[in-house]
C-alpha cells in the first residue's frame, strides 16, 4: 500500500545512518595509493649540498615521514620515531615541510635525528605533490618505488603494531 | 594604488581563477573553500593555481592536478558518474513521482471546466 | 550545591514526563476523565523543574563555577557577562538542555491556551509532547549531562567561549533557531493526536495552522540572523554556504512552507489530509534529523558539536523510534483521511498542490545532497563532497515554479476554475516584470544575464502581482485597515520571498570582490568606489590584543563612510579572529577584511562591493512578520 511508502524510505535511510556512525567523515584517504611516488628533487636537511630524488626509494621498503618544528604533533610524535627507527632498522626518511633550515637542524641536533635521510621541503611542494594536508603524515613506499600506504596524523604504537608493521614486512618479503 | 594579490590582465582568466578555487574544497580547514582558507597548504594551492590558469591550463587540467594528489574528496561539484547518478537524477526522480501521483488523483477527481 | 540541585531537578523533570504518557495514556484506554486530566497539572510540573535546572546552569554561568565541566570548557572569567550568559548553548550539553527547555515552554502553552480542544484530543496532544520531551531528558542525563563536575581539582579559569561565538549572533541565534526547531513538535503532535484518535471530521487543520505558523515564523528569523551573522563574522562575505547544519535548519523551513499551506487545503477545502498529516510528521522527523546530524559527528561541519559515538547512536534510535512510530501510524490510519472531493485542473488547490510538490521535492534534494557523501563512504569506502554547485543546480530550478505560482493562490478563489482569470488579471503584471527585470539593471549594470533576467523576473512577478491582489483588496473593503491579519500576513510573507530572491539574484551576479595587498596612503578602485587605507594602529580589549585598520570609502570624490576593520588575536586560546567592518546601506554593502600583514609590508586585505546583500535578510523579515500577523489572525480560532 502506498501508505507504507514514507516509512520504508525512512528505514532504508535509517540504515544508511546507522552504517554512517562507523565512518569518520574527516579521514581523507591518500588519492596516490598505488601510484609511483611523485618525483622530486631537493636538499637535505644535514647537508644543503647534496640533492636527493625519489630514486632513494628504489630497492628498499621505506617509511617517509613528514614533519615540521611548527606542528606539535610532530614533536610528540619524534619520540615514537626514536624508538622505531632503530629497534625495526627502518629506513625512515623525513621531509622537513615548509620550515625554516636553522630551526630544523637546531632541533635534530637537540633531541636526537631518527632519520637516515631528511629531505628539506622549504616551499612545500613536494607535500603538495604527495597529497599532504594535515602533519604529521607517514607514507609507506615499497621497493618499485610505488606508494602503497598513508597516514595522517601522529604514530601510536597500537596503530604500528596492527597496520604499518605488518605491510612494511610483508613488503620486505617482497609482495 | 594597492595591487591584486593575483593579479589577471585576462577576465577570462580571472573568472578561472575565482570559479576554479571556489569550487575546491580545502583539505585542512574542511568547511572553506581553497578562496576562503587561510592554512599554508590553501595558500600554496592557490598559488599553484594562478600559476596554471597565468599559463593558459585548462579549468579540467587544473581540477586533475589537484584531485590526482587529493582525490575527488576535495570537489565541491560532485562528478557525474555511474554511482552519482542517483544523486543527480534523483530529485528530477521523486518530482516525477510525485507528479505522477498528483496526476492520478486528477484523473479521478477531475471536475470537468468546460 | 546548585549544579547538584539542577541535575536534580533534571531527574524529577524525567519522571514526570514519564508520568505524563504513562498516566494520561492508561485514562485514554480506561476512559478515565480524571487521569486525562492529568496531563496539565503533570507538564506544568515538568517545566518547572526544568526552568529550574536551566536556571541552576544559568546560575553556574554568571557566578564563574568552574567547578562544572561544562561552564569550564565554555566559559572564562574575563568574559563579558552577556557572552557568559549566551555561553549557556554554546556547547552541546547546554544547547540541549535549551532545547528541552524551550519544549517545555511550547508545552506549557499549549496545554494552558488550548483547553477548548476535546479533552481526548488534547490529551493525546500531551501525551506525544510527554514522550518527546522523555526521549530528551533521557538522552541529555544518560550522555550529555551539564552538570558534570571537576571535583576536587577544578580549574582556576575556564577555556574560554570560542571567540567566533564572542558576539551578539550567539546571544540571539540559537534560542530564536530553536523556537522554530522544536515549535514543530506542536503540529507534529497534532498530527500524531489526529491519526490515533481516527476521528476524521475534526478540524485538526485550522486547529494546527497558528502554531505551524509560529514555529516557522521563529525558524525563519533564527535562519536569517545565522546568514546574517556569517556574513560579517567570518570575513568572507559569504551568506549561504550549504553547510550540512545549514541545510538541516533549511530542510525542515522548505517543508513547513508547504504544510502551512496544505493545511489551507485541509482547513478550507476538507482535502489532502492525508498529505497534511504526512507533512506535519516529516517536518518534525527533520528537526529530529537535524538534531542528529549536528550533534552525532556523521558530517563535517563548521557548526558541528564535539562528537561522542554514544550520543550518535541514542539520537539516532531515538530519531528511529519517533519516526518510525509516527510513520507506522500514519502507514495504518492515513487512508481514514482520503476522500475525494473534486477539483478544477486549473485552480487554486491544484497551484498549491503543485507548489508544494515542488517545495518538498527540492527539500528532499537537499537531503539528498547533505546525506550522499554519507551513503557513499559507507557503500565504497570513498570520500566525496558535495557542495554548492549541487544545492544551487538542483534547488534553484525547483523554486522556479513557485515563484510563477505565487500570484495565482490569492488572487484565485477556492473551488473555481481560474484559467480566465491568469489571462485576464496577470497577462500585463507579467509582461511590465518581464521588461523591468531587464529595464533595471541596464541602468547599472553593463550586463544582463539570463540569470539575473530570470531572478529578478520572478520577484517583480510575485510583487507585482501580490500588489494587483492587494489595490482589487482594498477597493473591496475601502481601505488597508479592512484587511483582515491573515491576509496582511500573506501579504509580507509573499512579497517578502520576493524581495529575497531579488537580493539574491543581484548580490550573486553583480557583487565584485577584491584581494589585494594594500600598504598605508595607498588606495583601490571597487565598482565606482575609491578605497583608501588611511591609517593602523595597535588595539586591546578584554580578552584580545590586536591591530585596527582604518579606511575611507569615497564616491565620485565625496566621503561615505570610515571603515575599521580589525585583526583579533585572543589571547587564552590563541586564536587569530577577523573583524570585518561594513557600511550598509539599502543598496549595497562596502564589506572590508582585513587578511595578514604581509613581510614586505602593508597587509592582505578583502574588499567586496555587494550590492542588495540586505534584502536577502529583509525578505525573511518580511517573511517572519507575515508568518506572525497569519499566526495572529488564526490564534484560538
Amino acid at each position: 500500500m502506498r501508505y507504507l511508502l514514507p516509512l520504508c524510505l525512512f528505514l532504508a535511510l535509517g540504515g544508511f545512518l546507522w552504517k554512517g556512525l562507523d565512518v569518520n567523515p574527516k579521514e581523507i584517504p591518500s588519492a596516490l595509493v598505488g601510484h609511483p611516488a611523485p618525483h622530486f628533487a631537493l636538499a637535505t636537511v644535514e647537508d644543503p649540498h647534496r640533492f636527493v630524488t625519489e630514486q632513494i626509494f628504489m630497492g628498499k621498503v621505506t617509511v617517509l615521514n613528514i614533519w615540521a618544528t611548527w606542528c606539535v604533533s610532530c614533536k610528540a610524535e619524534h619520540a615514537v620515531w626514536m624508538d622505531l627507527a632503530i629497534k625495526y632498522n627502518l629506513f625512515l626518511v623525513g621531509v622537513n615541510y615548509h620550515d625554516d633550515l636553522k630551526m630544523a637542524q637546531q632541533w635534530l641536533k637537540a633531541v636526537g635525528n631518527p632519520y637516515v635521510i631528511c629531505i628539506f621541503d622549504e616551499a612545500g611542494k613536494l607535500g603538495l605533490d604527495y597529497g599532504v594536508y594535515g602533519t604529521p603524515e607517514t607514507f609507506i613506499i615499497d621497493k618499485a618505488g610505488v606508494i602503497r600506504y598513508r597516514h595522517v596524523g601522529s604514530i601510536d604504537t597500537q596503530h604500528w603494531h596492527s597496520t604499518l608493521l605488518p605491510l612494511i614486512a610483508s613488503l620486505e618479503n617482497g609482495v | 594604488m594597492a595591487h591584486d594579490i593575483y593579479p589577471f590582465s585576462d577576465p577570462k582568466q580571472r573568472d578561472l581563477f575565482t570559479k576554479v578555487i571556489h569550487e575546491l574544497r580545502c583539505s585542512v580547514c574542511q568547511n572553506q573553500n581553497l578562496s576562503d582558507s587561510m592554512a599554508p597548504l590553501a595558500v600554496d594551492l592557490r598559488n599553484e593555481i594562478y600559476q596554471k590558469v597565468k599559463s593558459d591550463y585548462s579549468e579540467s587540467e587544473i581540477v586533475e592536478f589537484v584531485t590526482h594528489r587529493y582525490g575527488a574528496f576535495v570537489l565541491y561539484n560532485p562528478p557525474l558518474q555511474w554511482n552519482t547518478a542517483f544523486l543527480w537524477f534523483g530529485p528530477v526522480l521523486i518530482l516525477a513521482i510525485g507528479l505522477f501521483l498528483f496526476g492520478k488523483y486528477l484523473k479521478k477527481n477531475k471536475l470537468a471546466a468546460f | 550545591m546548585m549544579p547538584e540541585l539542577g541535575l536534580f531537578s533534571l531527574i524529577l523533570a524525567l519522571c514526570l514526563a514519564g508520568l505524563q504518557w504513562f498516566l494520561p495514556g492508561l485514562g485514554l484506554l480506561k476512559h478515565n476523565t480524571f487521569w486525562m486530566q492529568s496531563a496539565r497539572p503533570i507538564a506544568l510540573g515538568q517545566s518547572f523543574f526544568i526552568s529550574v535546572s536551566f536556571l541552576c546552569l544559568l546560575y553556574a554561568f554568571v557566578q564563574d563555577d568552574f567547578s562544572v565541566s561544562y561552564v569550564a570548557h565554555h566559559s572564562n572569567a574575563s568574559l563579558p557577562l552577556v557572552y557568559k550568559i549566551s555561553a549557556l548553548w554554546g556547547g552541546h550539553e547546554g544547547s540541549l538542555l535549551l532545547w528541552i527547555f524551550l519544549l517545555s515552554g511550547w508545552t506549557t502553552t499549549v496545554s494552558l491556551t488550548q483547553r477548548h480542544l476535546p479533552r481526548p484530543f488534547l490529551t493525546r496532544v500531551l501525551i506525544v509532547l510527554g514522550m518527546i520531551s522523555f526521549g530528551f531528558l533521557l538522552f541529555l542525563l544518560a550522555t550529555s549531562n551539564p552538570f558534570v563536575r571537576l571535583l576536587p581539582n577544578y580549574p582556576v579559569d575556564g577555556r574560554d567561549l570560542n571567540p567566533l561565538l564572542q558576539d551578539f549572533g550567539l546571544i540571539i541565534h540559537p534560542p530564536l533557531l530553536y523556537m522554530g526547531y522544536v515549535g514543530f513538535a506542536i503540529p507534529f503532535a497534532f498530527a500524531i493526536s489526529t491519526l490515533w484518535g481516527g476521528d476524521r471530521s475534526l478540524p485538526f487543520a485550522k486547529w494546527m495552522r497558528s502554531w505551524t505558523l509560529l514555529a516557522f515564523s521563529f525558524l525563519t528569523i533564527g535562519i536569517a540572523l545565522g546568514s546574517w551573522w556569517a556574513y560579517y563574522e567570518l570575513g568572507w562575505g559569504g551568506w549561504w554556504f550549504w553547510d550540512p547544519v545549514e541545510n538541516a535548519s533549511f530542510m525542515p523551513w522548505i517543508v513547513a512552507i508547504a504544510l502551512i499551506h496544505t493545511l489551507m487545503l485541509s482547513d478550507k477545502r476538507q482535502i489532502f489530509h492525508g498529505w497534511t498529516l504526512l507533512l506535519a510528521i516529516v517536518v518534525f522527523a527533520l528537526s529530529l534529523l537535524g538534531t542528529f546530524l549536528v550533534r552525532s559527528g556523521v558530517l563535517t561541519s563548521v557548526h558541528a558539536f564535539a562528537n561522542d559515538p554514544k550520543r550518535g547512536i541514542f539520537l539516532l534510535e531515538f530519531l528511529l523510534v519517533v519516526v518510525g512510530a509516527a510513520l507506522t501510524l500514519y502507514s495504518f490510519r492515513a487512508k481514514k483521511f482520503t476522500n475525494n472531493t473534486k477539483i478544477y485542473l486549473i485552480s487554486r488547490e491544484t497551484a498549491i498542490v503543485i507548489s508544494t510538490i515542488f517545495l518538498v521535492v527540492s527539500g528532499a534534494a537537499i537531503l539528498l545532497g547533505t546525506l550522499f557523501p554519507l551513503v557513499f563512504d559507507a557503500l565504497t569506502n570513498q570520500k566525496l563532497s558535495v557542495g554548492f554547485p549541487y544545492f544551487n543546480a538542483v534547488f534553484i530550478p525547483f523554486m522556479i515554479p513557485v515563484l510563477l505560482l505565487m500570484p495565482l493562490g490569492p488572487l484565485s478563489q477556492w473551488g473555481h476554475n481560474v484559467l480566465g482569470l491568469v489571462f485576464k488579471k496577470l497577462t500585463w503584471t507579467l509582461i511590465f516584470a518581464l521588461f523591468l527585470a531587464v529595464g533595471l539593471p541596464l541602468l547599472f549594470a553593463e550586463t544582463v544575464p539570463l540569470g539575473v533576467v530570470t531572478g529578478l523576473g520572478l520577484g517583480l512577478w510575485v510583487i507585482l502581482g501580490t500588489l494587483k491582489w492587494l489595490f482589487d483588496k482594498i477597493q473591496i473593503k475601502g481601505s488597508v485597515m479592512g484587511l483582515s491579519k491573515g491576509a496582511l500576513g500573506m501579504f509580507f510573507a509573499h512579497t517578502g520571498i520576493a524581495v529575497l530572491v531579488i537580493g539574491v539574484t543581484l548580490v550573486s551576479y553583480y557583487q565584485i570582490e577584491r584581494e589585494v595587498a594594500i600598504t598605508l596612503h595607498q588606495s583601490l578602485d571597487i565598482s565606482n568606489y575609491k578605497i583608501i587605507f588611511e591609517d593602523l594602529k595597535p588595539i586591546e580589549g578584554a580578552n584580545y590584543i590586536g591591530s585596527q585598520g582604518h579606511f575611507l570609502v569615497f564616491k565620485q570624490g565625496k566621503r561615505e563612510a570610515d571603515l575599521f576593520p580589525e585583526k583579533r588575536i585572543f589571547v587564552v586560546q590563541g586564536l587569530r579572529m577577523t573583524e570585518t567592518a561594513i557600511d550598509p546601506g539599502f543598496f549595497r554593502d562596502i564589506y572590508i577584511s582585513l587578511g595578514e600583514p604581509l613581510k614586505e609590508g602593508g597587509w592582505s586585505a578583502r574588499i567586496y562591493y555587494k550590492p542588495f546583500v540586505r534584502w536577502i535578510w529583509l525578505g525573511a523579515l518580511m517573511m517572519a512578520l507575515g508568518g506572525f500577523f497569519s499566526a495572529w489572525g488564526r490564534w484560538l480560532k
